[in-house]
């Protein structure tokens, strides 16, 4: 449904120190490198990395408002390069930002408007509008100016745009950031109603529980690369860090502190017995309890846990604990 | 509904969210009315001025007609880059283009509601001047609007030049700016083009604005008929066939300058 070979793009970016009086030196930022990756029909996929990872760069390559310098990409079967009229038709974005509706008109107006362009009939259009604003709660601000909106209801509106159509492929760019709870759920609702419609969603996102919760799969990037991309459960066998708690029957010796951190990072006192072990490598479990055994030092409990998707996501975009 | 009705309604809508600037605007159009025709009071009913004979020697009539042609360049060359600079402002571009409407008919039905408010803009103040100020036409309907249509067409190639230009510089249209300021100046908006010196008349003669206002004015003064401004139709004719497919041209080349450096949605 949704696929990409070798995609890249450049940027060339200004930078401060001034070639001469009026411009600047320009420099080459890669915002998407080289992204290979392949989304069946029916999927749920996020998409989630630091600020300026290249997350809604990619999105809008895929939605083809951006062109790339290098690879192929197809949507919903249609070449983005070739087929751009036939990719716009096939898909639903929620950009995200506040901007993108006209502030003098009113919610329902701005749909309407909106509606029309997309090719939908008057009476159709109507229905459309009408049961989606309330499936959204939205439909008792209406003929609310959309300037007088608030970001939740921003948020809806912009999400019943994109479902206007009822497209077979959605791109929803941060959908519930910066909105209250009873909002976002309304919008999880609706994504987890479109993934059982057997719609193909790309989701990006901050919210690392949202993901786990909404996506089949997950892709990390970080500096324009797809750094890993699997189920959550791939994501987590894959990621060999392991988190261990040990109870040992005494406080360690200095000397078994230090030699825990060849390990991974630990993190205990002196005066703790229970110690958490960020395992950098889970297959060397065995050779850590072999490690407290030969200090002659029990081992009341232990206990292991596999990364959270938080602690994933840190390791792979350079800020992991271990 | 259709699109363009769709466009229009959104203009309509707009417009009267911002009553006072509707209000202030009806009120500009009877100001710079009067002050045409106390300006053409001061300069007089000149029948034997060998400048204004051939537009019956009434100064009031030759420079409303020249602001009325005015208004429409203006509009057709710039109501595309500022379609274009409104929507990146507004935010609303990318939005726009992800419909599934064609980039050219988004342009066209943009502008659509700019149009409609220059005509009604300026048939007002046509007609100000016929019912208040005596001004006397002998107005060729058919004509007259062959002649506005073609001029509106053949600048509208050359407004699609400053959209695609305004696509990649966001704000700062040197094309539109650069024709309007010649063609108030050299074709004959605020005085016949005999009054200028040889090389500047010759200058005048290569812009369409001018040919365009020559026929504009026999029509609507003189009732002059489709045959006896067919040098003048012509002349629009060629120039829309060149600017047309540049402006189509450059526009496309605009657009998709502004996709590669990713800067659609800047403003």
């Amino acid at each position: 449904m949704i696929k990409t070979e070798n995609l890249t793009k450049i940027f060339k970016q200004k930078k401060e120190k001034k070639k001469s009086f009026l411009f600047k030196r320009k420099t080459d930022i890669k915002a998407v490198d080289n992204i290979t990756l392949e989304i069946e029909a029916g999927t749920v996929f996020g998409l989630i990395g630091p600020n300026g990872a290249g997350k809604t760069t990619l999105v809008k390559i895929l939605s083809t408002l951006i062109i790339p310098n290098q690879g192929k990409a197809w949507v919903n079967g249609y070449d983005i390069s070739k087929e751009d009229q036939k990719v716009r038709a096939s898909i639903g974005i929620a950009t995200g930002t506040e901007r993108s509706f006209y502030f003098r008109l009113s919610g329902w107006q701005n749909l309407w408007f909106f509606g029309v362009l997309q090719g939908i009939k008057s009476f159709e259009l109507k229905n459309r509008i009408e049961v989606l604003m309330k499936s959204v709660d939205l439909y008792s601000e209406k003929d609310k100016q959309f300037m007088q909106y608030s970001l939740g209801e921003k948020r809806k509106l912009d999400l019943v745009r994109c479902l206007l159509t009822d497209p077979p492929v959605f791109f929803l760019d941060e959908p519930t950031t910066s909105i209250d709870p009873h909002s976002a759920i309304k919008i999880r609702e609706k994504i987890r109603e479109l993934k059982d419609r057997g719609k193909t969603l790309i989701l990006v996102t901050h919210n690392l529980d949202e993901a786990e919760k909404l996506c089949d799969r997950i892709g990390i990037m970080d500096k324009g690369r797809l750094v890993k991309e699997g189920s959550l459960n791939f994501l987590k066998e894959e990621t060999k860090t392991k988190r261990v708690y040990l109870k040992l029957e005494k406080l360690p010796t200095d000397d078994l502190l230090e030699k825990f951190k060849l390990f991974g990072e630990i993190k205990n006192s002196k005066e703790n017995r229970e110690i958490e072990i960020f395992l950098s490598d889970g297959e060397k479990l065995s050779q850590l309890l072999e490690l407290v055994n030969s200090q002659k030092i029990e081992i009341e409990s232990i206990n292991t846990q596999q990364l959270s998707l938080e602690e994933i996501f840190l390791k792979y975009t350079g800020n992991e604990k271990t | 509904m259709t699109k363009p009705t769709a466009f229009i309604y959104r203009g309509i809508i707009t417009m009267f969210s911002y009553r006072t600037a509707m209000v202030l605007q009806i009120l500009s159009m009877f100001i710079s009315t009067a002050s045409f025709y106390f300006l053409a009071k001061l300069v007089g009913f000149q029948e034997n001025n060998p400048y204004l004979a051939q537009y019956g020697g009434n100064y009031m009539v030759f420079l409303i007609i020249g602001i009325i042609f005015q208004s429409f360049v203006s509009v057709s060359q710039s109501s595309f880059s500022q379609t274009i600079r409104n929507e990146q402002y507004m935010g609303t571009l990318e939005s726009l283009l992800l419909s599934r409407t064609p980039l050219y008919q988004i342009l066209t039905y943009s502008s659509l509601w700019t149009f409609i408010f220059t005509v009604i803009n300026t048939g007002v103040i046509l007609a100000i001047a016929v019912v208040v100020f005596k001004v006397e036409l002998n107005i060729n309907l058919l004509a007259s609007t062959i002649i506005l249509f073609l001029s509106i067409v053949s600048l509208a190639g050359i407004g699609m030049i400053s959209a695609g230009v305004i696509m990649v510089t966001k704000q700062g249209d040197p094309i539109s700016w650069f024709i309007s300021i010649i063609s108030a100046f050299l074709s004959g908006v605020y005085y016949p083009i005999e009054v200028l010196p040889k090389f500047l008349k010759g200058l005048a003669l290569l812009l369409p604005n001018t040919h365009a206002l020559i026929a504009l004015r026999q029509t609507l003064i003189n009732h002059y008929s489709i045959w006896q401004v067919k040098d003048q139709i012509i002349i629009l004719l060629v120039f829309a066939f060149i600017t047309i497919p540049l402006g189509i041209i450059a526009f496309r080349k605009g657009f998709d300058r502004a996709r590669k450096e990713g800067t659609l949605s800047y403003y």
